[in-house]
C-alpha cells in the first residue's frame, strides 16, 4: 500500500536541491576570483547536480526506517 | 469579506474566557515555557493568518475522523462528555479534554506542519495529563494527507506530572 504523504511527496521534489545549494555555494567559494567560462561553469554545475542527488539518496536510504508502526484496534458497537 | 478575513473571525471569536484558578492542559506548555505569563494570563491573544490555517487543518481533520467514526459505528466519546476537570489543589483545576476516547484508550489528534516521527515535547505535558485524568492509555494520532493517521502511544512519567503541578502552583501564585 502507498503510504507516501505530503511530506514524502514534498521531500521527493526537493530532495535534489537542498545539498546542490550548499555544493554549488562551496563551489563558488573555491572558485573565488578565478575567471570561469559559462560554459565550463554548466558542465561544473552539471556535475555537482548529480553529486548532490548521489549525496540525498545514500543519506535517505541511511536514515532510519519506522519498523514499529503502530495500528491499534478500534472497537464498533 | 474576504476568505481570510472569515477565516481569521472565525477562530479568533471562539475562544474560552481564562479564570483564575482554572487551567486547561492545552496551555500547560506555554505556561511552563513563559510564553503564557500572569501579566498577559486575561489578554485576548489574537491568531496570525498561519496560525488559524493550521488550527483549522486540525480541526477539519479531527472533524472528519469523528464522522467516519460514527458511519462505522465506532464505539467512542467526544466532545464535552469526556471533558475531565481535575482538582490539583483547593484553589487549582485542571481541565482537560481529549479529542477521542475509546474504553481502553484516548486519542489525541493532530495535524502538524513538518512530519514527526516522535512526539514533541510540546504535546508530552497535554498528554501526560490526558493519562492522569482519565487513567487510560494515551496515543497521539499524527494526521496527514492523505488522509491518514499515524499513532504513537505516549509513555507516562510521574516526573512529568510533578513538573506539571509544580507549574500550575507556582503560576497560580503569581496571578493576581
Amino acid at each position: 500500500m502507498n503510504q507516501s504523504n505530503q511530506w514524502d511527496k514534498k521531500f521527493k521534489q526537493e530532495y535534489p536541491f537542498m545539498a546542490f545549494g550548499s555544493l554549488l555555494n562551496a563551489y563558488g567559494q573555491m572558485n573565488q576570483q578565478k575567471p570561469k567560462e559559462i560554459k565550463e561553469f554548466l558542465k561544473d554545475a552539471d556535475s555537482i547536480f548529480e553529486l548532490a542527488i548521489k549525496l540525498m539518496e545514500k543519506a535517505k536510504s541511511n536514515a532510519e526506517e519506522i519498523t514499529n508502526e503502530e495500528n491499534p484496534d478500534i472497537d464498533t458497537k | 469579506m474576504k476568505t481570510d478575513e472569515i477565516l481569521l473571525k472565525y477562530i479568533n471569536s471562539d475562544s474560552h474566557e481564562r479564570v483564575k484558578g482554572r487551567y486547561w492542559a492545552t496551555d500547560i506548555y506555554s505556561i511552563l515555557k513563559g510564553h503564557l505569563k500572569p501579566k498577559n494570563f486575561f489578554e485576548k491573544k489574537l491568531i496570525d493568518i498561519t496560525g488559524v490555517r493550521n488550527i483549522l487543518s486540525g480541526m477539519a481533520f479531527e472533524s472528519q475522523l469523528k464522522e467516519v467514526f460514527e458511519k462505522t459505528g465506532v464505539d467512542f466519546k467526544y466532545g464535552d462528555e469526556i471533558k475531565r476537570e481535575m482538582k490539583i489543589t483547593d484553589e487549582i483545576t485542571l481541565v482537560v479534554k481529549p479529542d477521542f476516547e475509546f474504553e481502553k484508550w484516548v486519542l489525541e489528534t493532530k495535524y502538524p506542519t513538518k512530519k514527526r516521527q516522535e512526539i514533541p515535547e510540546w504535546y508530552l505535558y497535554q498528554l501526560e495529563a490526558e493519562y492522569r485524568a482519565t487513567n487510560k492509555e494515551v496515543k497521539l494520532g499524527i494526521f496527514s494527507y492523505p488522509f491518514n493517521i499515524s499513532y504513537i502511544t505516549y509513555k507516562p512519567d510521574h516526573k512529568r506530572w510533578s513538573k506539571i503541578v509544580e507549574t500550575l502552583v507556582k503560576f497560580h501564585n503569581k496571578l493576581k
